[in-house]
C-alpha cells in the first residue's frame, strides 16, 4: 500500500468532526437531537456533567453554531433553554454517518 | 447509538414522576362513574378536560424544577388523529353494544380495549408494571364476563371493573411521585438559568 493510499484510508477518521468528537460534547448533542429543547439542569443531570463543564462546552457549541441557547420567561422566572441549530443537527448526523463509516470499515 | 431508545430514556426521565399513571387511575375511576349510572356522564369528560390541563402545571411546578425543564416534538400528526379516530370508534361500538343482546360481553371488550391501548403505552414507556396492568386489564375482562353471562348487569360490571384497574395506577402513581420528590429534592433559586 502506497502512503497516498495509506492517507486516504485514514482521511475519513482525521476529517472527523472535533467538536463532536469530544465525548461530553457528544453526549450534550446526542439528548439535544431527540428532544426539542431542555433547560441547562436536565442537560446536566442527564449528562452527569459538572456545572463548569456544561457550560464551558455549551459555549463551544454555541460558538460552533451547533446549538442555540434561548432565554425565556416561565412563571415570571428567567429561564435558559438550549436546542440543536439546523447546522448542529446536520453535524451531529454527519458526525454520526462518518463514524458508522469508520467502524463499519474497521470491523473485520 | 440507538437514538430512538435515548428520546424514550429521556421521557421515561419525565415520566417517573408517576403523573401520567396517577391521572390515568383518576380518569379511570371517573370513567367507572359513568359506567355505573350514564347520567354521570360529565364525570369522565370534566376528569379528561381537568386533567389535560393538570398535567402541565403540576409538572411546571413539582417536576421541572427538579430535573430541569424539557420540551418534546409532538407526535406525528397521523398518530394523533389515527387515536382519536380509534377512540371514538371505540366508544361509538361500545353505545352500540351496549344497547343489543351482547352487552353481556362489553366487560371482555373492555378488558381487550384498555390491554391494548396499555399494551402501546407498555412498549413505549419499556416499564414492566405498564405490561403487568395490560396484562390485568385482559384478566379484568375474563373476569367480569364471568359475571355477566350469568347475568349480572354489564354497567355495574364494567363500574367495578374501571374502579378496580383505576385503584393499581392511582396507587402505582402515588408511590411513584413519592419517591420522585424524595429522590429529586427542589434545587436552589436559578440553578436552571445558568450564564451560559
Amino acid at each position: 500500500m502506497s502512503t497516498s493510499e495509506l492517507q486516504e484510508g485514514l482521511q475519513p477518521i482525521t476529517e472527523l468532526d472535533r467538536v463532536v468528537h469530544e465525548p461530553a460534547r457528544l453526549a450534550i448533542l446526542a439528548l439535544l437531537y431527540v428532544v426539542e429543547s431542555a433547560d441547562f439542569l436536565f442537560v446536566m443531570r442527564q449528562t452527569g456533567l459538572t456545572r463548569g463543564n456544561l457550560s464551558s462546552h455549551l459555549s463551544k457549541l454555541e460558538e460552533a453554531g451547533y446549538i442555540e441557547i434561548e432565554k425565556e420567561f416561565l412563571e415570571k422566572k428567567p429561564h435558559t433553554m438550549l436546542h440543536l441549530s439546523d447546522k448542529g443537527r446536520d453535524a451531529f448526523l454527519a458526525y454520526r454517518e462518518s463514524m458508522q463509516q469508520i467502524l463499519g470499515d474497521l470491523l473485520p | 447509538m440507538d437514538l430512538e431508545r435515548l428520546e424514550r430514556r429521556a421521557r421515561q426521565v419525565v415520566e417517573s414522576d408517576g403523573l401520567v399513571r396517577l391521572l390515568a387511575g383518576i380518569w379511570l375511576v371517573a370513567h367507572g362513574l359513568f359506567n355505573y349510572d350514564h347520567r354521570h356522564v360529565w364525570a369522565p369528560i370534566l376528569a379528561i378536560q381537568v386533567l389535560l390541563w393538570s398535567t402541565e402545571s403540576i409538572r411546571q411546578r413539582f417536576t421541572y424544577p427538579r430535573i430541569g425543564y424539557v420540551r418534546f416534538r409532538p407526535s406525528k400528526t397521523w398518530i394523533r388523529v389515527t387515536a382519536a379516530l380509534v377512540l371514538i370508534g371505540a366508544y361509538a361500538f361500545a353505545g352500540v353494544l351496549d344497547y343489543s343482546r351482547f352487552d353481556w360481553f362489553a366487560p371482555a371488550y373492555l378488558g381487550v380495549f384498555l390491554a391494548i391501548v396499555v399494551g402501546i403505552w407498555a412498549y413505549r414507556s419499556g416499564s414492566w408494571i405498564d405490561f403487568v396492568f395490560a396484562g390485568l386489564c385482559l384478566v379484568s375482562g375474563l373476569v367480569g364476563l364471568r359475571y355477566t353471562a350469568q347475568g349480572a348487569d354489564d354497567g355495574y360490571v364494567t363500574a367495578v371493573q374501571f374502579w378496580a384497574l383505576g385503584t393499581l395506577p392511582i396507587a402505582v402513581g402515588l408511590g411513584q411521585l413519592l419517591i420522585f420528590l424524595r429522590r429529586y429534592p427542589e434545587p436552589t433559586e436559578g440553578a436552571a438559568n445558568v450564564n451560559i
